[in-house]
């Protein structure tokens, strides 16, 4: 019956359709662009580093359980790295930083270093720029000591960070802890999610490592909060905004539509439909528009944002079918609301003057 | 089946600046009785389709009582008239007022539907009836006006109503259809029905009349007056005499005067 009435009064169905199919287009672009933006940027934030380091106290070290408990604590939605530190010195008498850490950890968790080669074997270094200047200016071994202890090393690549890992040289944890027998002081932690996310595992934590200092790393964490929060606002507002909008486009359209029905209704009721009856037609009218607007403007909604993607971002947009529910069911509503309005009207309609021609 | 007593209806008078009313209809009191054929026969603006709308329950009165197979429908709710409407009254309008997007079998099967469930054999019966099974799965538009009214006429009487209500049925037809139709009607007479039929032409049903065979009963019906709020009541034109002046079509009628009726 909807399909006929849509195919007689063409212009009308087709307006209130376009209403629906462009609403549900633009939404489906927005959110699918707020969650891959969202997902992109959060990962452009892990390529930072760390956004929680847990840190022994007083100095100390950290037992050897405390990595294993807190990779356990992450369950794969994060990095750990630890980090062991000693102060050793050149041949040629000079203090140097050395740390020890684990390099499979460390290269996924600080993305953004820039690193000539990674080390692979056992007594190799990755020097800092600096501290290659100091040790090793022509790349060949060296040697340094710590606590009347020699490490002869053999530096692998060059590390550029333009901050403090410049002056430092890092070995394989398994070199550092035999050589000084200093055992890691300090785990970065890379959490993937909200900031939500991340002070709740924060707050795992700290109940499960008493015997270490957990802190968030604020520049990461309060950056990352502050440009999700105002992408997703932004992203909100415009969705809501064009919500709105396409709800007053739908309820035009078809109040028009209703009206240019008006005889068929004011028929019905002289059949002898109830009012529930002639608004329960209406209202499942709606609910079909809104479905197949949602439908069709979904379609076109992930086209928009993979273009979108393409053009802003340099980026593909991943379809977030996720996203698809939230849009029939957004879709149906806003065509529900907009039907509360012809609703309205057609229980004015008088049969006898509609049918006398007034 | 059929009583009205006392029944006025009155209409904002949305032409008047002052707000006055039409009162289309004035104390208008009749009787049918079950199985009649009444005409109700008068010039245009009368009330004719006034009284069809108020004895169909499509709207209701100002004043009076309305009372329909023994039962008052004058203060019945919208809900209760819907009913009423889909149980005891078919209509048969001038315009046929098909839907139409629905073939001519969904349009009857429409009325089966507000009615209480479809069954689409009845619905072809029913089209068979009026001659035009062939015809059923045509919309209004690839049907001819006599065709339509058939179909309206196949609409009308699918839910078997005890009143037939037919507002000018031939008014948009050639002499060939208005017979045909004419036909459909005295046979639903013959079956038992009891029709109303609005006729526009006075003169033309005048000259078919037949002298003699009437009973000669006056019905008094004063016809359109406008009420000023401040100016009291202006009659508009005389009252008229109305005469039920013999049997047309089968029928009795009943003449409700016009502006430019001597009576």
């Amino acid at each position: 019956m909807l399909l006929r009435a849509a195919i007689l009064r063409r212009g009308r169905a087709a307006s209130a359709l376009l209403a629906m199919v462009v609403a549900a287009a633009v939404v489906t672009t927005m959110l699918n662009l707020f969650v891959d933006v969202q997902a992109k940027l959060r990962k452009e934030f892990r390529n930072y580093g760390a956004n929680i380091v847990v840190v022994a106290r007083d100095g100390q070290t950290l037992a050897p359980n405390v990595l294993q408990k807190a990779s356990a604590l992450l369950a794969g939605r994060g990095l750990a790295g630890p980090f062991a530190y000693a102060v050793a010195r050149t041949t040629s008498g000079q203090s140097i930083v050395v740390s020890g850490t684990d390099f499979d950890q460390v290269r996924n968790l600080n993305r953004w270093w820039s690193v000539t080669a990674w080390p692979t074997l056992s007594q190799q270094a990755l020097v800092g720029v600096r501290a290659a200047a100091l040790v090793s200016p022509q790349g060949k071994p060296f040697d340094l000591s710590f606590g009347g202890r020699l490490i002869h090393l053999n530096p692998a690549g060059i590390l550029r960070t333009g901050a403090a890992e410049d002056s430092r040289i890092y070995l394989s944890l398994r070199d550092f802890e035999g050589w000084t027998e200093t055992h890691p002081s300090t785990i970065e932690i890379a959490v993937s999610g909200t900031p939500e996310e991340v002070t709740s595992v924060m707050q795992k934590l700290s109940a499960a490592l008493p015997e270490a200092d957990v802190r968030p790393v604020r520049q990461i964490i309060e950056g990352e909060a502050r440009v999700l929060g105002k992408t997703r606002a932004t992203l909100l507002a415009t969705a809501i905004l064009i919500t709105l909008t396409a709800t007053l486009c739908v309820l035009a359209t078809l109040t028009g539509w209703v009206f240019d029905r008006r005889r068929d209704f004011a028929i019905m009721k002289a059949l002898g439909a109830s009012q529930r009856l002639i608004s329960g037609f209406v209202a499942a009218e709606a609910v079909l528009l809104g479905a197949l607007g949602a439908v069709i403007g979904f379609g076109f909604g992930l086209g928009g944002a993979a273009w979108i993607g393409r053009a802003n971002f340099h980026a593909p947009v991943i379809p977030r079918f996720s996203v698809f529910p939230a849009i029939l069911g957004g879709s149906v509503a806003v065509a529900l609301i907009a039907a509360i309005l012809p609703i309205f009207l057609l229980r004015r309609v008088q049969p006898a003057m509609i049918l006398r021609g007034e | 089946m059929i009583r009205l007593k006392d029944v006025s209806r009155l209409y904002p008078a949305k032409a008047e600046a002052s707000g006055g009313v039409i009162r289309a209809l004035d104390d208008f009191t009749l009787s049918v009785d079950p199985g009649e054929w009444v005409a109700i026969m008068g010039p245009s603006g009368s009330g004719k389709s006034t009284l069809v709308n108020l004895i169909g329950c499509l709207d209701r009165p100002t004043a009076g009582e309305i009372w329909l197979d023994g039962v008052n429908v004058a203060n019945m709710s919208a809900n209760e008239l819907n009913r009423v409407r889909a149980e005891k009254v078919g209509f048969i309008f001038q315009q046929f007022h098909l839907i139409p997007y629905l073939t001519a079998l969904e349009n009857v099967m429409l009325a089966q539907y507000f009615h209480s469930m479809t069954d689409e054999q009845e619905a072809l019966e029913a089209l068979a009836r009026v001659g035009l099974k062939d015809r059923a799965e045509h919309v209004p538009a690839q049907l001819s006006g006599g065709e339509q009214q058939r179909v309206c006429i196949a609409r009308a009487l699918i839910n078997d109503p005890k009143i037939v209500l037919a507002d000018e049925p031939t008014g948009n037809l050639d002499a060939v259809n208005e017979e045909i139709v004419l036909r459909l009607l005295r046979e639903l007479h013959r079956q038992g029905r009891t029709i109303v039929m609005v006729r526009h032409d006075p003169v033309e049903r005048r000259q078919q009349a037949l002298p003699g065979q009437g009973r000669g009963q006056w019905w008094r019906h004063s016809r359109a007056r406008r009420f000023h709020p401040l100016g009291g009541s202006r009659r508009m034109g005389r009252d008229y005499g109305a005469v039920r002046f013999g049997e047309v079509y089968a029928g009795k009628s009943h003449w409700l005067p016009g502006p430019s009726d001597s009576g």
